[in-house]
């Protein structure tokens, strides 16, 4: 049994950083979980807690429904990956994998017949002798790996354990750490700075912001319908499209000097029905932006494309259309862990008074930058949030 | 071309002055302490190599003169107070490396501060102490000053070892099973290996030449080390046996040689290199 339970957990840290704050959250025996949110938003703190690696301020961790609070790490029976491996420099691929059997008391025998084991299953065998300085980076990842999961423990812990290997090997541990998991079926919460391990790996994903929960559900529902404008720009590569629109009489929304004609029924359409005169921001994934054609009812938006990127099997087609932007204190701070250049281009959309969007187009669509263009949007996959509180309309 | 050549030349003529002024004092020191006291003052110096001269000179040091003997002491209280020094500081560094308490910050500047002081400031307050306990001329007596001088040197450089080592290393090893006493032996030990000899020559060669202190708490033959017996062979015989005196300094020098030829390895890879990796 290895459920792990945050209940009202906040760390406050000495100087006065409010890491976690309020953390409730109940992880099934043998669940894949995932914590995910941008830079400082407590999501190692979160884990650190849990390891016992780090002192809780208010409320109570429980491991197997019992609580944890002043049990040392090595009474926790957990196991942790690290962001940086954190091998023993001195000790062998095998001394380093047995390390924790070793001290947790098992006969040497019994040491080496388990690493040797586990040594087999990540492909291991022809380094055991080897120092970890004389490892590449994948394979220190396997040491790794194979030092936690040769414990056998109740619950693995990891702190964005691909983070520093390359694009490849990212994918290739991913698929890897998730078959292990599988297998084992060892209660897992994993943290990652990088939404697509998140939506990949994850029975549930945790979206997390300046310490506090913003969503927890399996990933097509945080990518379908995020609770907030943060998760909505937070999950989706590219990020959902935001823009403002004024719900008007006649089942109309006003967007820039355009008129969109709102689906008939459908949960879109009731939630903006309450908010008839209001502004509310629109968001419309990529995928449901399609160019426009003759044959169609859907209600269309006219831009100018401002850029293409055919990525083969799709075209992304960015195109600026005359809608004021969502710029909120939640689409700021996602920018923001993008890079500067992502928060630049937000302040720029924001003076001009207009907006990018993307839609992803059918390979070969015949459309070039600089040309005026008709998109078709697929409403009834569309979500509404309030501009103040950034929630999702009809939520709550 | 000619232009590296001539850098080249010029070096080896700067290390070979360098050399020479080095060695040229220890060069007339072995000299002197070649030759008979009748020879000493010969003018023009000439040199002598006559065995049962030499072997005379330096068993009168090492026998008669008790040298053997300050060796000994010396031997000890160096090792003991290193050692004991090495327990109490890398523990210590460990702990200002890592844990987080009250004025850590403080603390470790201050015993720092420690080491800005002159033995020659507090030889007087040390002895009083070591009088009061009724420890002069014991080994203890030594050491437990030797400890206090050599500390703030062994938890400085451990700070810095310590620092270099990734604290996720710390977290893996108690994750996997250690209290943190169990993973300062079994994990961070090893790594500083470097650092804690480093640490432990520096103590050695301070305490190995440390002369004041000692002088104060030392007043029996049998209990001095090689500074406090030299100096007692040089300057309570009179008229000075020059020959005599030089095979002192001699063997006053030659362990600290062999011990800095057998370490420098150690010395140069220990502050360059800082750490594991
Ligand atoms: N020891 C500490 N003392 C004070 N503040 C800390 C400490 N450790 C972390 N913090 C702060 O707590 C907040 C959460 O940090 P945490 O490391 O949990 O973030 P994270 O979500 O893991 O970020 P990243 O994705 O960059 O790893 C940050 O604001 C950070 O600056
Ligand atoms: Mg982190």
């Amino acid at each position: 049994m290895g459920t792990v339970t945050f209940d009202g957990v906040g760390k406050v840290f000495p100087d006065g950083t409010h890491a976690v704050t309020d953390l409730g959250l109940e992880v099934a025996d043998g669940e894949f979980l995932v914590l995910v949110g941008p830079s400082g938003c407590g999501k190692t703190t979160a884990l650190r807690m849990v390891a016992g690696l780090e002192t809780i301020t208010r409320g109570e961790i429980r491991i197997a429904d019992k609580v944890v609070n002043d049990l040392e790490p090595r009474r926790r029976d957990i196991a942790m990956v690290f962001q940086n491996y954190a091998l023993y420099p001195h000790m062998t691929v095998a001394q380093n994998i047995g390390f924790g059997l070793k001290m947790h008391g098992f006969t040497k025998s019994e040491v080496e017949r388990r690493v040797n084991e586990i040594a087999a299953v990540l492909d291991l065998g022809d380094l055991l002798a080897r120092k970890p300085r004389a490892l590449s980076g994948g394979q220190r990842q396997r040491v790794a790996m194979g030092r936690a999961i040769v414990r056998n423990p109740a619950v693995f812990l990891m702190d964005e354990p691909l983070s520093n290997l390359d694009a490849k090997l990212r994918v290739q541990m991913r698929a890897e750490i998730s078959r292990i998991q599988r297998e084992l079926r060892t209660t897992t919460i994993y943290v990652t700075h990088d939404q697509i391990e998140a939506m990949t790996m994850g029975d549930r994903v945790v979206v997390m912001r300046k310490g506090r929960l913003q969503q927890v559900d399996v990933p097509q529902v945080l990518y379908d319908h995020p609770a907030n404008l943060f998760v909505a720009s937070f999950i989706g590569s590219p990020s959902m499209n935001l823009f403002q629109g004024e719900v008007a009489a006649g089942g109309m929304l006003q967007v820039g000097t355009q008129r969109l004609a709102l689906p008939r029924d459908g949960v879109f359409a009731r939630e903006l029905a309450t908010q008839a005169g209001r502004l509310v921001a629109v968001g419309v994934r990529p995928e449901w932006i399609v160019p426009a054609s003759s044959g169609d009812d859907r209600p269309r938006l006219r831009g100018t494309v401002v850029m293409t990127e055919a990525l083969g099997f799709e075209v992304l087609v960015h195109v600026e259309i005359d809608a004021a932007p969502v710029v909120t204190s939640e689409t700021i701070e996602v920018a923001l862990d993008v890079d500067a250049a992502a928060l630049a281009d937000l302040e720029a959309e924001r003076s001009k008074q207009r907006t990018m969007i993307v839609a992803r187009f059918p390979a070969g669509s015949p459309v070039r930058a600089g040309e005026t263009i008709e998109l078709g949007l697929d409403l009834s996959h569309a979500q509404a949030f309030d501009l103040e509180s950034g929630l999702a309309l009809g939520a709550g | 071309m000619t232009l590296r050549f001539a850098g080249r030349t010029i070096s080896y003529v700067v290390l070979l002055l360098i050399a020479a002024v080095a060695l040229a004092p220890f060069l007339v020191l072995l000299i002197i302490s070649f030759k008979a006291r009748i020879d000493v003052l010969e003018v023009p110096p000439t040199l002598h190599f006559d065995w049962s001269t030499i072997s005379e000179n330096y068993r009168i040091v090492m026998h008669d003169d008790g040298f053997i003997t300050y060796i000994k002491n010396s031997l000890i209280v160096t090792f003991a107070s290193t050692a004991l020094a090495l327990a109490i500081g890398v523990p210590a560094a460990y702990a200002f490396s890592r844990l987080e308490f009250r004025g850590r910050d403080n603390w470790a500047s201050t015993i720092l501060s420690f080491r800005f002081m002159p033995p020659v400031a507090v030889a007087i307050p040390i002895f009083l102490m070591i009088q009061y306990i009724g420890l002069t001329d014991s080994y203890l007596g030594l050491i437990l000053p030797y400890i206090a001088f050599s500390l703030p040197l062994v938890v400085w450089i451990m700070i810095g070892f310590f620092d270099e080592i990734p604290r996720e290393i710390d977290d893996a090893a108690m994750v996997d099973g250690c209290t943190r006493v169990g993973l300062l032996f079994r994990v961070m030990l090893p790594l500083v290996r470097p650092g804690i000899l480093v640490s432990a020559i520096f103590g050695q060669i301070f305490i190995w030449n440390e002369f004041l202190v000692g002088l104060y708490i030392i007043n029996s033959q049998d209990r001095g080390t090689i500074p406090i017996g030299a100096s007692s062979l040089l300057t309570t015989e009179s008229p000075v046996d020059w020959n005599i005196a030089a095979a002192v300094g001699i063997l006053t020098v030659i362990p600290m040689l062999i011990f800095s030829l057998l370490v420098q390895r150690w010395i140069v890879r220990g502050i360059t290199a800082g750490t594991v990796r």
